[in-house]
């Protein structure tokens, strides 16, 4: 797999307010650390799939990415480009490359505009001249399937998936080279679902596209990805081939959120790994291993030493001390 | 929706403008009809544009010049000829009275602009903006706001002396803070708001998104807020003016009327039901309007079915 997109190393923490008396002492700010040392790669036209309960990053993640969140270090190139600084400006390059999907398909479109000035608002935006306004809306329409009466509409004349559908025109407008969409399936019924995963999947053939999916639904996953990242508490723990990784987990967390996964057949379904308590709260970061307070087979080691990556014989990148060996048992 | 349901009819977007202007028409009209459907609604749209109108035709209506001194006639009673009788120096009382609407309607509908203005720009400065800025203009705001109004407006007339255009800066002044305070709200809630978000992801500038998505999403709550504020800026005119504060004496106000009125009561009392009477109209009719349009464009605080 040869890196088109490639995150190295990003570090994300945001500021707490500051008491008089830090001010005063001219304490450093204290910083809550969202994201920790994420590295993350993405081949061209690859699906890479970014799981993980709520609370882990993911969204911070797809955000950093776009530099809608400023990240503290690290560094994020695209086809061998490299952001320089965290700028808000110094991504506007990246921006025309890289679109984003956002979680609630009619609160992100703005409420008082038409959809036909939303479509072709990225045009307008990054002064490409279009010829008429409308027609481009009406071409974009149909290309995410919604009748050309819809660029008269506003968003809240809109259903869940049809106001997606506008999301994804809005997105492949300026023909990006990935797209991030998070949780492209929230909120719509699982009919709606699936044509928007076709839609996406058909304009990814068309458009030569690459994507990252932020979700926390498996089944979607499984579906749809190439690559999988798994996240946990800021931090990635497992990123391999998606088939490999749901075939062989090897990180426990992996193993028990994949386990999580309510299975059809009843003889099947296996509680001997269950996941005990809550995600830690980001205040108080656990010592050594984050997940070891929540581990079965958390040891000393892991309660002192913070894991490192480490690469697998088969390619892939892990964080844990004991990886499971056998996922049979 | 399948994804082969896509129709070709040409859309009506090439007039889009014409199609625009007309559904704002169409949705003000509703609004109107929906006021006057609500019995206190009727009264308040009766009486305000009552209002309008004499302040806008003050110049044919008024029977005399509200200024024409005639000592020999002073103090009158209601008659034919003055409907209003007239004042302790013999002038048209109800001449002045539709002269004084006109200066109190000036006076309101400029300075209630100027305050939306004012407030819309600070506010969404402030809720926008750098964070110290905002801090700064929110203790503006608040030391503004915690002024006593009447002290504050006798600073201002010391200074710039008395005049309209000195009500005016102190109702301007006296009103922003609220305005801007309730964009500033407004705006802090909606720019984490995803659409905003979703702008800024297509490198949208912060002109753009204050402009093109900020402000259409906040401005609609100040027109409710500025019809509610029209009786409360024109008794602080009155008021002012009653205190000669506000208009300046031979310039008829309601203010100055009702003054009139005050020192000589014991003589005619026709004259303080003349300056009072409007104002009490006004304002009735500035509320009734008010709360009727709330009502009609904020769905949810409608009581029209609990009455």
């Amino acid at each position: 797999m040869t890196a088109f997109l490639e995150v190295r190393n990003l570090d994300v923490s945001f500021v707490l307010p500051r008491s008089i008396s830090s001010i005063l002492l001219r304490n450093k700010a204290p910083g809550l650390d969202v994201l920790q040392n994420v590295s993350l790669t993405l081949g061209k036209g690859e699906t890479l799939g970014l799981v993980g309960e709520s609370g882990s990053g993911k969204t911070t993640l797809a955000r950093t990415i776009t530099g809608l969140i400023p990240p503290q270090s690290g560094t994020i190139s695209l086809g061998g480009r490299v952001v320089s600084g965290n700028k808000d400006k110094a991504f506007h390059w990246l921006r025309r490359e890289i679109s984003m999907m956002f979680q609630d398909p009619i609160a992100s479109l703005s409420p008082r505009m038409r959809i036909g000035s939303l479509i072709t608002e990225p045009f307008i935006i990054n002064d490409i001249s279009i010829g008429n306004r409308w027609e481009k809306a009406e071409e974009l329409l149909d290309m995410v399937g919604l009748p050309t009466e819809f660029a008269n509409r506003y968003p809240h004349e809109l259903s869940g998936g049809q106001a997606r559908r506008v999301g994804v025109a809005r997105a492949l407008a300026l023909l990006p080279k990935i797209v991030i969409a998070d949780e492209p399936t929230a909120g719509l019924d699982v009919s709606v679902q699936g044509e928007i995963l076709n839609l996406m999947t058909r304009l990814q053939e068309e458009l030569d596209l690459s994507y990252i999916i932020v979700t926390h639904n498996l089944a979607v996953v499984r579906h749809t990805t190439t690559q999988l990242a798994i996240m946990y508490l800021g931090q990635i723990v497992e990123q391999g081939p998606t088939d490999d990784i749901f075939e062989r987990p090897s990180h426990p967390y992996t193993k028990a959120l994949l386990d999580s996964e309510p299975h059809p057949d009843p003889a099947k379904r296996r509680d001997d790994l269950q996941i005990k308590g809550e995600i830690p709260s980001l205040f108080l970061r656990p010592t050594g291993c984050d997940f070891h307070t929540r581990c079965s087979f958390a040891q000393d080691k892991c309660r002192a030493v913070e894991p490192d990556f480490m690469t697998t014989e088969d390619g892939r990148l892990l964080r844990c001390h004991f990886p499971l060996q056998d996922t049979d048992g | 929706m399948s994804l082969n349901s896509t129709s070709h009819a040409r859309s009506p977007l090439r007039n889009n403008l014409l199609v625009n202007i007309k559904a704002h028409l169409a949705s003000i009209w509703n609004t109107v009809l929906q006021i006057s459907r609500d019995p206190i609604g009727a009264l308040g749209l009766f009486l305000v544009t009552t209002i309008i109108f004499i302040a806008f035709f003050a110049d044919f209506l008024m029977p005399y010049d509200p200024n024409q001194i005639n000592v020999l006639n002073r103090l009158a009673d209601p008659t034919w000829e003055h409907w209003l009788g007239t004042d302790n120096l013999g002038r048209d009382s109800f001449s002045r009275v539709l002269i004084g609407t006109r200066v109190a309607m000036q006076v309101a509908i400029v300075s209630i602009g100027l305050a939306m203005v004012g407030g819309i720009v600070l506010g969404l400065i402030s809720g926008y903006g750098p964070k110290w800025l905002d801090s700064l203009l929110v203790l503006i705001f608040d030391s503004m706001s915690s002024l006593p109004m009447i002290m504050f407006a006798m600073a201002v007339i010391t200074v710039l002396g008395p005049g309209t255009y000195t009500l005016i800066i102190v109702i301007v002044s006296v009103s922003i803070p609220g305005y801007a305070r309730m964009i500033r709200a407004q705006t802090l809630s909606l720019k984490n708001s995803e659409f905003i978000l979703a702008e800024r992801s297509l490198n949208a500038s912060s002109g753009r998104i204050i402009f093109n998505h900020l402000l259409p999403n906040v401005v609609g709550s100040l027109v409710i807020l500025a019809s509610m504020d029209m009786p409360v800026v024109i008794m602080l005119e009155a008021g002012l003016s009653f205190l000669g504060l506000g208009i300046k004496p031979p310039d008829a106000s309601w203010g100055t009327i009702l003054n009139d009125g005050y020192s000589f009561i014991r003589d005619s009392p026709v004259l303080i039901i003349a300056g009072g009477g409007p104002l009490i109209l006004a304002t009735l009719g500035f509320t009734f309007l008010g709360e009727s349009l709330r009502d009609a464009l904020d769905p949810k605080l409608k009581k029209r079915g609990s009455k």
